[in-house]
C-alpha cells in the first residue's frame, strides 16, 4: 500500500495523538478541581504548556520543510504535523474550559482555531486536488498547454491576416479579451471571463459580450461563413473555426489547470500568515497571564 | 464628450501600410486599464484593471489631462506622471500600449491612437495572472502584517498601558483603543466592577501573583477564621485571600464554593488541632456529626443562678434535655381539640407564640408580656379585673396584693364575719375619722394574712405554678418561703451555622420541628436533628437532593477572631495608595 503522510508507519502518529487526545479528555473530566475549569488552575497550566509546545513543535515543521535531510522523514514530520495539529485544537479547547471572551486568550485561541481550520482545508486540498490536476491537464503540462495556445492563436492570425479586416480584428480581440485567471478570486473560481467585441451590424450597436468556451468568437465566426460567398475564403474559415474550436478546449483546460493548482496552493497563504499571527499571539498570552498574575 | 480611438490591427500584407479601426466613444472619463469593462483595455499583469483615466481638465489643469489611479502613474513622452496635460503629439504609455494623442480640430472627438508595443499574440502566462505566487499575494507580506498587527494591538500598546503610567488615562479611556483590558481573562465581579479598567488597581507589580495587602487596602475589617492568638493561627500561615476569593473567572463568584477548601483540613482537625472541640467533616451529606445543639444550663453560683452555654452530644437512646426552668407542654398548647382561650377554647398555630425577627431569619425570643399573658392571666381576684400582679418580681407581687388587701379593709369592702371578728367600725361610713392605733396594726395584720394567703394560692395553686417551678423553703417567713427559679430560654440553639426560616418559609414548622404535638415537657430540645435536614439537603456532589457546600450554612471569617492578615492590615494603613482607593470609591 503507497505510504502517505496519512497512513505513515500504519498511523503511527495517528495513535500517538489519538493517546495524547485520550488523556487531554480524561484530565479534563476527571481531575479534582476546585475552581471552575480554566486556563488558570494546575490543570489548565498543564494543558497550556503542553498546548504551547505543540505549537512550537508544529512551527517548526515550517522550518523542517527548508532543511532537507535533517531529522526523520518529510512523510513523518508531516504525517506528526496533521495529526498533532488536530489534536492542538482539542488540547486548547480543554486549556481554556470553554471560557471565552473579548481578549489576548480568545485571540490567541481563534487564530489557533483559524491556523487549523486552513491546516485542515490543506489536508484536505493534497487529498483531493492532485489527481484532479492530472485528470484536467490531460498529459500536457502547464507550459506545453500555454504554448500551444499562444501557438494556436499565433497560427489563427496568419490565417485571418488574409481574411476580410473585420474578421481579423474579431479574431485579435477575442485573443486580446481571452482571460486565464487573473485576480486570485478569478483563480480560484475558475470562470471564464473572457469577452469578445462583436462589431456593429444587423442593427445592434457594437457591444461586448461574454466569450465563455470562445462561443460567442465561434458563433460570430459562424456567422461570417454564412454570409460569405468565396469558396477559397469559406475553407480559410473553416480552418480558423477548427483553430478557434481547439484553443476554446485547451483555455478550459488551462483554466480548470490554473484553478486546482490557485486552490492546492491558496490554504497556505492563509495557514502561514495565521501561524505567524497565532505565534505572536501565544507570546502575548502568556507574558499577560503571568504579567497580572 | 466624445473621445475618438484608432486602434491599430495589422500592416496591409500586401501594401505594408497601418490599418486601425476607428471606435467612437461617447463617456466623460475614457478608462484605461486589465480589466474586460475598460474602454481601452490592455490584457497585461503589469497593468491595474482601472490604471488610468483621460478626462477634461479642472481649473489650470489644461483642456485634456490623462489621470493615474494607481500609485505607480503612467508613462507621458517618457516620464512618469500621476496627472498629465496632453497635447498633440504626446505619447503614453501604459504597460505595454502605447497611446498617441492626435490633433483634434475643434469640435471634433478627441482622437487617440492606440497599438500595442509587442502586437498581439503576446504568450498567454505573460499577459495573464496563471498562479497566486504571481497575482500579488505574499506570505511574508501577510505574515509580517497579521503578525505586527497582533502584536501591536496585543502586546505592544497594552503593554506600554501596563508599563507607562501617563499613556494610563489615554489608552484606557475608550473601549474601541486597546489596552491591558485586552489582558483580562474574565470579567470582574459586581462587587469589583467600579474599579473599571483600572487593572493596577490590585495588580501592582508585574509579575507577582496578587498579595493579601492589595485586598485589605479596601477591606480593612476582614477577620480570622480561628482566634489569632491561639495555636491553631500556625495553620493558616501565608495563605492567600485569592485561594478561595477568585477574580476573573467567567462566571463572575468572588467566594470559591469548593468544599474541598474547609475539608482539607475539617476532615482531619482532629490530628491538626488536636485539643479541638469539633468533630470532623468532609461532607453534609455523608461525613457530617450530628448537631450538638447548644443549650443554657444553669448552676448555683454565688448570686443566684450561673447561667453557661453548653453544647449537647448526640448519643443513641439518649434524650437531650435543656434547663430553663420553665414548664411548658407544647403538645397541650398545640391541641388538636383547642385549648382554653380568654374567649373559649382556640386552636393554637406555632406562630402565635413564636414571631420572626424583623429579618425573617431567627425567631423573637418569647416574652410572657407579649405571647402568654393573653390567655395567662395574672388576676388574683376572680372578681376584681384590675387585680394583677406583676410578672417575675415576687416582692412586687407580695406589694400589689398587700396594697390591694389594705384598700378593701379600708374601702370596708370586708364580709361580714370577718368584720366581726375584728371589730372594727365602717371607716367608709364616717369621713375623717382616724384609726387608732391598735386599729391600725388590725387592719395591717388582716391586710398581710390575706396577701399571704392569695400568694399561697398563686404560688402553690393556680397561677405561677403553672409556668413555675416553684419551691417552698423552709424556716423562711412571709413571701419570702417561695422561691420560683428563674427562666432563662435559649436562644440561639446553632450558633455556628446560618440557618434561615425566611428561606424555609413554604415548610410547615413541625416538618423540622417534629417533636413538638407530642412533647409534654419543657426541656425536650425540639430542634431538628441532621437527618431532618438531610431530607431536603444533600452533599455537595448529590444532586439527587439540594447540593449543599459547607458555605450554604457556615462562614470562613468568624466574628471577634481577630484580623486575617494583621502585617497586611498594618500595611495598607501606612500605604497611601489604599488611600487613593477610598477617595476613588467616595467619588463613585
Amino acid at each position: 500500500m503507497h505510504q502517505s503522510f496519512f497512513n505513515y508507519r500504519q498511523y503511527r502518529y495517528a495513535v500517538r495523538a489519538g493517546a495524547l487526545a485520550v488523556l487531554a479528555i480524561l484530565a479534563y473530566v476527571f481531575c479534582p478541581l476546585r475552581e471552575p475549569k480554566s486556563g488558570g488552575t494546575w490543570l489548565g497550566y498543564t494543558l497550556g504548556t503542553i498546548g504551547a509546545l505543540l505549537i512550537v513543535y508544529l512551527a517548526w515543521y515550517g522550518v523542517r520543510r527548508r532543511t532537507f535531510g535533517s531529522g526523520g522523514s518529510a512523510t513523518g514530520w508531516l504525517s506528526a504535523h496533521v495529526y498533532f495539529g488536530f489534536v492542538l485544537m482539542l488540547v486548547a479547547t480543554l486549556h481554556c474550559g470553554f471560557q471565552f471572551g473579548w481578549n489576548v486568550h480568545t485571540a490567541a485561541y481563534v487564530l489557533l482555531a483559524l491556523v487549523v481550520l486552513s491546516g485542515a482545508w490543506g489536508t484536505y486540498a493534497y487529498a483531493r486536488y492532485p489527481s484532479l490536476i492530472i485528470k484536467a491537464r490531460g498529459n500536457i503540462g502547464r507550459a506545453e498547454l500555454v504554448d500551444e495556445i499562444y501557438q494556436l492563436d499565433g497560427r489563427a492570425l496568419r490565417v485571418a491576416a488574409v481574411l476580410p479586416a473585420d474578421v481579423h480584428d474579431l479574431l485579435a480581440d477575442s485573443i486580446r479579451r481571452t482571460q486565464v485567471g487573473g485576480s486570485i478570486w478569478a483563480m480560484l473560481r475558475g470562470y471564464d471571463e473572457s469577452t469578445v467585441l462583436i462589431p456593429a451590424g444587423g442593427g445592434m450597436p457594437s457591444r461586448v459580450v461574454p466569450n465563455q468556451g470562445q462561443k460567442a468568437l465561434i458563433e460570430a465566426l459562424a456567422g461570417r461563413i454564412a454570409a460569405q460567398a468565396d469558396s477559397n475564403e469559406i475553407t480559410k474559415m473553416h480552418t480558423l473555426l477548427d483553430i478557434v474550436a481547439r484553443k476554446a478546449s485547451l483555455v478550459t483546460r488551462l483554466q480548470k489547470d490554473v484553478q486546482l493548482q490557485s486552490l492546492i496552493q491558496f490554504w497556505l497563504y492563509l495557514h502561514l500568515p495565521l501561524c505567524f499571527a497565532l505565534l505572536v499571539a501565544l507570546v502575548a498570552h502568556i507574558l499577560a497571564v503571568f504579567f497580572y498574575w | 464628450m466624445r473621445f475618438r480611438v484608432l486602434r491599430w490591427i495589422r500592416s496591409d500584407t500586401a501594401t505594408g501600410t497601418r490599418q486601425f479601426r476607428e471606435v467612437i466613444v461617447q463617456t466623460r472619463r475614457l478608462t484605461i486599464g486589465r480589466g474586460s469593462d475598460q474602454h481601452l483595455q490592455i490584457a497585461d499583469a503589469k497593468v491595474f484593471p482601472n490604471h488610468a483615466v483621460i478626462r477634461s481638465g479642472r481649473g489650470r489643469e489644461g483642456a485634456m489631462v490623462i489621470e493615474s489611479l494607481t500609485p505607480s502613474g503612467v508613462t507621458v513622452n517618457g516620464r512618469s506622471r500621476v496627472v498629465c496635460t496632453l497635447n498633440p503629439g504626446d505619447e503614453i504609455r501604459v504597460g505595454p500600449a502605447i497611446i498617441i494623442v492626435e490633433d483634434s480640430q475643434k469640435g471634433a472627438p478627441f482622437t487617440l491612437r492606440f497599438r500595442m508595443a509587442e502586437q498581439e499574440g503576446g504568450r498567454l502566462d505573460r499577459l495573464h495572472v496563471l498562479s497566486l505566487s504571481d497575482s500579488g499575494l505574499s506570505k511574508r507580506f501577510w505574515s509580517l502584517m497579521l503578525a505586527s498587527g497582533v502584536a501591536a494591538i496585543f502586546l505592544l500598546v497594552p503593554m506600554a498601558a501596563a508599563l507607562y503610567q501617563p499613556l494610563r488615562p489615554l489608552l484606557r479611556a475608550s473601549a474601541v483603543v486597546p489596552n491591558d483590558a485586552l489582558w483580562s481573562p474574565g470579567p470582574l465581579h459586581a462587587a469589583h466592577q467600579f474599579i473599571g479598567s483600572d487593572c493596577n488597581a490590585c495588580h501592582t507589580s508585574p509579575f507577582q501573583p496578587i498579595e493579601n495587602v492589595q485586598c485589605t487596602n479596601c477591606h480593612t475589617k476582614v477577620e480570622h477564621h480561628v482566634p489569632v492568638t491561639s495555636s491553631d493561627i500556625g495553620l493558616f500561615d501565608q495563605r492567600r485571600c485569592g485561594e478561595c476569593h477568585v477574580e476573573h473567572a467567567e462566571t463572575p463568584s468572588v467566594v470559591s464554593r469548593d468544599q474541598r477548601l474547609c475539608s482539607d483540613c475539617h476532615d482531619k482537625l482532629n490530628e491538626l488541632s488536636p485539643r479541638t472541640q469539633l468533630l470532623n467533616v468532609a461532607d453534609f451529606g455523608s461525613d457530617h456529626p450530628d448537631f450538638r445543639v447548644s443549650v443554657l444550663q444553669s448552676s448555683e453560683g454565688a448570686k443566684g443562678l450561673d447561667w453557661t452555654t453548653v453544647r449537647l452530644d448526640v448519643l443513641p437512646g439518649e434524650r437531650r434535655t435543656e434547663t430553663s426552668h420553665l414548664r411548658f407542654s407544647h403538645t397541650q398548647h398545640l391541641a388538636r381539640r383547642g385549648i382554653k382561650g380568654p374567649n373559649g377554647d382556640e386552636v393554637l398555630q406555632c406562630r402565635n407564640c413564636h414571631e420572626p425577627d424583623s429579618s425573617g431569619r431567627l425567631m423573637q425570643p418569647v416574652q410572657m408580656e407579649q405571647n402568654c399573658s393573653r390567655c395567662h392571666s395574672l388576676r388574683f381576684d376572680e372578681k376584681d379585673p384590675t387585680s394583677i400582679v406583676p410578672h417575675g418580681d415576687i416582692e412586687g407581687v407580695y406589694q400589689t396584693l398587700l396594697s390591694h388587701f389594705s384598700r378593701q379593709f379600708l374601702e370596708g369592702d370586708v364580709g361580714s364575719t370577718r368584720r366581726a371578728a375584728i371589730s372594727v367600725r365602717r371607716p367608709g361610713g364616717q369621713p375623717g375619722m382616724v384609726l387608732t392605733r391598735d386599729e391600725q396594726f388590725r387592719a395591717r395584720d388582716w391586710a398581710e394574712q390575706q396577701s399571704l394567703m392569695a400568694a399561697r394560692d398563686l404560688f402553690e395553686k393556680r397561677v405561677c405554678v403553672d409556668c413555675h417551678e416553684v419551691t417552698k423553703l423552709s424556716g423562711r417567713l412571709g413571701i419570702e418561703q417561695w422561691k420560683v427559679e428563674p427562666v432563662k430560654l435559649t436562644q440561639t440553639w446553632m450558633p455556628r451555622a446560618q440557618f434561615n426560616h425566611q428561606a424555609h418559609k413554604t415548610t410547615e414548622c413541625l416538618t423540622c420541628h417534629t417533636g413538638a404535638t407530642v412533647s409534654k415537657r419543657s426541656n425536650d430540645v425540639l430542634m431538628p436533628d441532621i437527618n431532618v435536614c438531610r431530607t431536603c439537603h444533600s452533599g455537595a456532589e448529590d444532586a439527587t437532593r439540594l447540593p449543599s457546600d459547607c458555605l450554604m450554612c457556615h462562614q470562613f471569617h468568624l466574628p471577634d477572631r481577630g484580623l486575617f492578615d494583621q502585617q497586611a492590615a498594618s500595611e495598607s494603613e501606612g500605604n497611601p495608595r489604599s488611600g487613593v482607593i477610598r477617595r476613588m470609591r467616595a467619588l463613585q
